[in-house]
């Protein structure tokens, strides 16, 4: 059998399964079922958007609530944190502005107190970094919470500052020698005499040809 | 009323406005392509009713968002065939009985028809076998080539319709019937129905 033939078999058959009519009462009942059924005054789109923003805006609340409710954990951690900062610092200063050379006594060396960088342990000392109050929720874009916030500043302040006072000797300046300045006299500068140009037929001569009349130079 | 002359769109307005008779009119028109549609889908002439009934509930419904781009027809069938599919997917197992045993009976009646018709009663026995086999294998074909062949050749859509049915480019569709005619004859060819005249 050619393929010609089998293929017109074939859309023949296929033309038979899809051949029938739908019953003869098909529009009455497409009818009585619209009948039966009152039109939708209102769309699903008017409730399921208003409840999916308060969907979204429970989500954002329970996602935001861990890291408010984590605010006293910090504070904690701070107070526990705060004894072996002064330990690791062996009680020269409890800040930075301490341990600054530029305000150490003299002949002391900031290697001497801290052989190994910061309190000797050789890692930075990320107390305050850690606890820097609004700094984490600035850095992921969120509002600080001002209840809890303000307590962990209190608590997290650093003690007030004591800055012994340096050692510096008086500087001695000794007064510059201040002579009179004698300016000799200038020399009389002559006069200079200008004379108007010559008119020859209103065109300048080869002369003054290219200058410029400051008389006439834009100001 | 009368509605004869009257245009898709103008009934597709009146019926928005509430006119049932409207709704009517487009249901009697398109009934057909829509029962067929069904019935290719489904291969099942309840469920193709029941399917072609939902459609029509659906587009009554969808009216307001027929904005006219394509043909009503086009649009109604396209709503016509998502509710054949949801069907089929609802009756997967059905579907695999009703192609084995179900339709298999009407089919039987009809091609009984045709074979009756032939020539000689060795001759209608041999072209009664072979429609069958041909039944057999266009309903094991897959859904796509199935799909295609069906409608193309239910007689009732352009290839254009098809392809929007379907989702489908023009090509794709021409190219899945044609693929659908040759795994059917390869698998006829493999029974041994090369020879048969």
């Amino acid at each position: 059998m050619s393929d010609e033939r089998l293929d017109r078999l074939i859309d023949d058959v296929a033309k038979q399964l899809t051949a029938g009519q739908p019953s003869s009462d098909f529009r009455a009942r497409v009818i009585a079922r619209l009948d039966s059924q009152p039109r939708v005054a209102w769309r699903p789109v008017w409730i399921v958007a208003p409840l999916g923003t308060l969907a979204v805006a429970v989500l954002m609340v329970l996602v935001a609530r861990p890291f408010s409710t984590s605010a006293p954990q910090r504070v904690q951690r701070a107070t526990v944190d705060a004894p072996k900062r002064e330990e690791r610092v062996g009680g020269q200063g409890r800040d930075r502005g301490a341990e600054s050379p530029a305000l150490q006594r003299p002949g002391q060396t900031a290697k001497a107190e801290m052989p190994n960088g910061f309190g000797g342990t050789g890692k930075p000392d990320t107390t305050y970094g850690r606890s820097q109050p609004g700094t984490r929720d600035a850095a992921a874009g969120r509002r600080p919470n001002p209840s809890s916030g303000d307590a962990e500043v209190a608590v997290l302040a650093p003690p007030p500052l004591v800055v012994p006072p340096l050692d510096v000797e008086a500087i001695g300046l000794d007064a510059l020698p201040t002579g009179s300045i004698a300016v000799s006299q200038l020399h009389a500068i002559t006069p200079i005499a200008i004379a108007p140009l010559p008119a020859d037929g209103g065109r300048p001569s080869e002369a003054n040809e290219g200058r410029i009349d400051d008389s006439r130079r834009p100001t | 009323m009368s509605t004869v002359c009257v245009s898709d769109v103008d009934l597709v307005a009146r019926a928005r406005q509430g006119d049932p008779a409207a709704f009517g009119e487009l249901v009697e028109r398109h009934r057909m392509a829509v029962y067929r549609a069904a019935l290719a889908a489904l291969g099942s002439h309840a469920d193709a009713e029941d399917a072609a009934q939902d459609a029509f509930l659906v587009a009554f419904r969808r009216l307001d968002t027929f904005r006219g781009d394509a043909s009503f027809k086009t649009w109604l069938l396209t709503i016509a065939w998502h509710q054949a599919i949801n069907h089929r997917r609802s009756l997967g197992r059905v579907w695999r009985r009703m192609v084995l045993a179900k339709d298999q009976e009407e089919m039987e009646s009809v091609l009984e028809n045709v074979a009756a018709a032939g020539p000689t009663p060795e001759g209608a026995t041999a072209h009664h076998q072979l429609r069958r086999e041909l039944e057999r294998a266009i309903r094991a074909l897959s859904p796509k080539l199935r799909d295609a062949l069906l409608l193309a050749q239910s007689g009732e859509y352009s290839y254009d319709e098809i392809g929007t049915m379907l989702g489908a480019p023009l090509g794709t569709i021409k190219w899945r019937v044609s693929e659908a005619r040759r795994v059917v004859r390869a698998k006829l060819q493999q029974r041994g129905y090369v020879d048969v005249r």
